[in-house]
């Protein structure tokens, strides 16, 4: 029933006025504390001294090539990632077969991979000491302590958030639809396009865009594979370290601002793509 | 709802093999490797650098702040599912909008804001300090990080399954004359709990794990306020790669078995 | 315990869901709230457990005004429409919430509780389900499950919404005359709702017809199906012909029919279009000319006009009644 998600003026449900104002003032108090007063402290640190330095902290080269870094490592992890992602979903919703729960769980593993061990392992794996670094070496390919390794590390830690968005997604709507489509004679491409597709448009969307936030904004695989190298492998997030470390605060601040900018935005597409998705889930239960 | 497998459905053999292929290549393989690195060493050595006084006291701080910050996110988690599931009031829509803040915020911004704000001469430590209260570079700090990066996890698995519950089931234990604590304690609590231990096991995990919104507002102290994933950090900063694989050979152990036992018990209470 | 409504009006925003309701129920009748979905009629039982607040009016209990009295406190025994068993509890669980929730100094020890529990769930001849969960049951049992719940607080009133709505139609028609007889052993006083008109006729000592939120007409089943207070009640109350006759307008019943292969007196020609046979009875459909509306007559199968008729052929009718 739709008016289900509704508060209810039910009278078994209403309780005490009083109980109902407590615990909306604690939830006030919890909002505040938690979510309103970090955002606020950001942008007050960061316009201190006025839009000037923040402008200035913002448009140096080295932020600027920090910039550049960070959406390099997204670029590439975000298609790779959503390719996978709906692989996974196709494969996992679609069919039945032996050993799918452990897929699943295993999917969602870097989740509960502490992001430094995710850095820690590209490390054992590529470093000088590692098992393939002697041959990288003989060949001249650097991948940790460069662009490469910083790929991968987002790579593994924004690994299962497309494919976690479309499982349950894609589980509930069934194969009918796309059994439909190739009783009407669509190839299997056709299918995906024109049925699948536009069925899981917007909880790709929702999917992509937790991606994205999280690939841009990682720190602790990222620190471990990047080695710092000012102006060259160093990420948004690692520069905005190294300037709180240098006690440049207002600089920090003012580069952790554009990121939080950038969440606020995903925010903002989260609350829009969810929107479309609950929409179109009401117009699919009513028809 | 048709959820057989269908023979008329192609890209099974593609879409399988190329989710496990991918899945080894980025995960499994390099996670694996990381368990050869650590069979190098004899069993005494690992026992030897996972019990060093500094890695046991990581090891307490770690686990024990991320279980802290698990139980005070449970109690903040379900009352904001709940006000935000039963009350409309304004602000409503914004404040369920933000909780996801935690999530889509970097790490590193969390760490250096918490850090200002509960610094000695922050926005909130200048008020606490006169208290005697020290919030920053404490394992206090630790938590309240930890809280804040794992805010959103109790709320929403507990959200939608407080929603979906039919309001008939309250009316029917109010007919039958259940108090409003009645009906919480007998009816709700026993719907939500398996969402709830779900979201705490997430949050947990998480925290264990969690690094850039903590290492700023830690202190980073050995002995005192060095977390695990800190301590691997350092052991690989003096090129002691051997020390930090069977740290994070023990944290991924430890991690793995405390969730399967929440996992256990979840069965055990949907399906006793 | 008898039940006085008085005047209950109730508006959800601008919907007037139900207006000046005034209804009185007999200690120990079977009362069923008939009518379409919309016309007020859960709205109404709601207000009588007080799950419902209405906006006006009040709701007497044995000569005693419950208008302010908590839906924990008035005592009644409430089965829902898909039966709100509480999914986490066993069967025994379930029925033995109500008794568990009572305050220490009322609450009966474990073991009374037990026994209680077991002799309602042989009442409604389950007991061996006890520790079953709800998702395990089919509907028919889910069902009495939910009943042996409202009853073990010994309610003296059991309120009953759309009991049978969720069930198939064998299912549904063992379960009402259960309930029937299963109400003449407690004496209770029961009211349920239903949109079904057979079921109501069926189960009820009275009925209630509803409609936009008003009573159109109270009676017993024979009295409702017999003399109708108007057009509505005639209609919601079986199928029903309507046909032109001189400018005027007469309605009959399907079964109020008397059919010919001559044209005897009073009778008039028609077109067969469909005969279908229903077991005991047989359905006709004919056309009239002069109207759109096909007319439908019920006979009993083995009736002479039937031999070797089929669609096409010429019959002759006339309405028994009027």
């Amino acid at each position: 029933m739709s008016t289900s998600n509704l508060p209810s003026l039910s009278a078994a449900r209403r309780g005490s006025p009083w109980g109902r104002r407590i615990l909306i003032t604690a939830t006030w108090i919890v909002f505040t504390l938690f979510l309103l007063l970090p955002l606020y402290i950001v942008l007050s640190e960061a316009l201190k001294e006025g839009f000037g330095t923040f402008f200035s902290a913002i448009i140096e080269p080295d932020a600027l090539s920090a910039l550049k870094l960070t959406l390099i490592a997204t670029g590439i992890s975000l298609p790779l990632n959503v390719v996978f992602g709906v692989a996974a979903a196709w494969c996992v919703s679609k069919y039945e077969f032996r050993g799918k729960s452990i897929l699943v769980t295993l999917i969602d593993l870097p989740f509960s991979v502490s992001p430094v061990i995710a850095g820690l392992v590209y490390v054992l794996l590529f470093g000088a000491q590692g098992l393939l670094g002697p041959w990288l070496q003989d060949h001249d390919i650097q991948i940790v302590f460069a662009v490469p390794g910083i790929v991968l590390a987002t790579l593994f830690v924004t690994f299962p958030f497309v494919a976690r968005e479309l499982i349950p997604l894609m589980q509930e709507q069934g194969t009918q639809e796309e059994e439909a489509a190739r009783l009407l004679g669509a190839s299997g491409w056709q299918m995906f396009w024109h049925v699948t597709l536009p069925n899981i448009k917007w909880g790709l969307i929702y999917g992509v865009v937790l991606c994205n936030a999280r690939a841009m904004g990682e720190f602790g695989a990222v620190s471990v594979v990047s080695g710092h190298i000012r102006g060259v492998t160093n990420t948004l997030p690692l520069h905005v370290e190294i300037l709180y470390n240098e006690y440049n605060h207002v600089a920090a601040f003012s580069v952790a601002s554009l990121l939080l900018a950038l969440a606020l935005l995903t925010l903002l597409f989260k609350q829009w793509s969810e929107s479309r998705l609950t929409s179109q889930n009401s117009t699919r239960e009513t028809h | 709802m048709s959820r057989r497998t269908s023979p008329v459905i192609p890209g099974f053999g593609l879409t399988l093999g190329y989710t496990i292929v991918y899945l080894s290549l980025l995960v499994l393989i390099p996670l694996g490797a990381m368990f050869v690195h650590a069979a190098q060493l004899t069993w005494d050595q690992f026992w030897g650098i996972i019990t060093a006084p500094r890695v046991l006291a990581a090891l307490r701080l770690s686990f024990g702040t991320a279980f802290a910050s698990a139980v005070i996110n449970s109690v903040i988690g379900v009352l904001l599912a709940w006000v935000l599931v039963r009350y409309t009031f304004p602000g409503r829509k914004i404040i369920d909008a933000m909780i996801d803040l935690p999530f889509a915020l970097p790490t590193a911004v969390a760490g250096i804001a918490l850090t200002a704000l509960y610094a000695p001469a922050g926005l909130i430590g200048s008020l606490l300090q006169p208290l005697g209260i020290k919030i920053a570079f404490t394992p206090l700090g630790i938590t309240l990080a930890l809280v804040f990066v794992t805010l959103p996890f109790v709320v929403r698995t507990v959200q939608p399954v407080l929603a979906d519950i039919p309001k008939e089931i309250e009316e029917a234990a109010a007919c039958l004359g259940a108090k409003p604590l009645q009906v919480f304690r007998y009816v709700l609590l026993p719907a939500i709990l398996p969402a709830w231990l779900t979201g705490f096991a997430l949050a947990f995990a998480r925290g264990v794990g969690e690094y850039g919104s903590v290492i700023f507002i830690a202190g980073n102290m050995p002995m005192k306020t060095e977390i695990l994933p800190l301590l691997i950090m350092v052991k690989l900063d003096q090129y002691d790669y051997t020390g930090a694989t069977a740290i994070g050979v023990m944290m991924l152990v430890v991690s793995f078995i405390l969730l399967l036992g929440i996992n256990l018990l979840q069965r055990r209470i949907e399906h006793p | 315990m008898s039940i006085e409504i008085r005047n209950i009006s109730k508006r959800f925003g601008a919907f007037q869901a139900l207006n000046t309701i005034n209804l009185d129920i007999q200690s120990g009748e079977l009362v069923a709230l008939l009518g379409p979905s919309g016309c007020g009629k859960t709205t109404l039982l709601r207000i009588i457990a007080g799950l419902e607040t209405p906006d006006n009016g009040n709701i007497v209990f044995h000569g005693e005004d419950v208008s302010d009295r908590d839906v924990r406190d008035r005592n009644v025994g409430f089965v829902f429409q898909h039966y709100a068993l509480f999914r986490h509890m066993t069967v025994f669980d379930n029925v033995a919430f109500g008794l568990r929730m009572k305050s220490k100094r009322e609450r009966p020890s474990e073991k009374v509780i037990a026994e209680k529990v077991h002799e309602l769930l042989n009442m409604v001849q389950l007991d061996w389900l006890a520790d079953r969960y709800p998702e395990q049951l089919s509907g028919g049992q889910r069902q009495r499950i939910a009943l042996a719940r409202a009853l073990a607080v010994e309610p003296k009133i059991l309120l009953l919404d759309e009991p049978f709505g969720a069930l198939d139609a064998k299912v549904r028609k063992e379960l009402r005359r259960w309930l029937a007889r299963l109400h003449e052993e407690i004496n209770l006083t029961s009211v349920f709702v239903t949109h079904d008109q057979e079921e109501a006729m069926e189960v009820a000592d009275r009925i209630v017809v509803m409609n936009k939120g008003v009573i159109q007409q109270i009676g017993s089943p024979g009295e409702v199906y017999e003399q109708p207070a108007s057009d509505f009640v005639y209609h919601f109350l079986g199928d029903s012909n309507r046909l032109q006759v001189n400018g005027s307008e007469i309605m009959f019943r399907p079964h109020e029919v008397s059919i010919s292969r001559e044209a005897l007196t009073g009778h008039q020609p028609a077109e067969v279009r469909d005969v279908r046979p229903l077991g005991a009875t047989t359905r006709v459909t004919l056309r009239v000319t002069g109207q759109d509306e096909l007319i439908e007559a019920e006979v009993i199968k083995d009736h002479d006009s039937l031999i070797g008729l089929h669609k096409g052929d010429a019959l002759y009718f006339r309405p028994t009644i009027g």
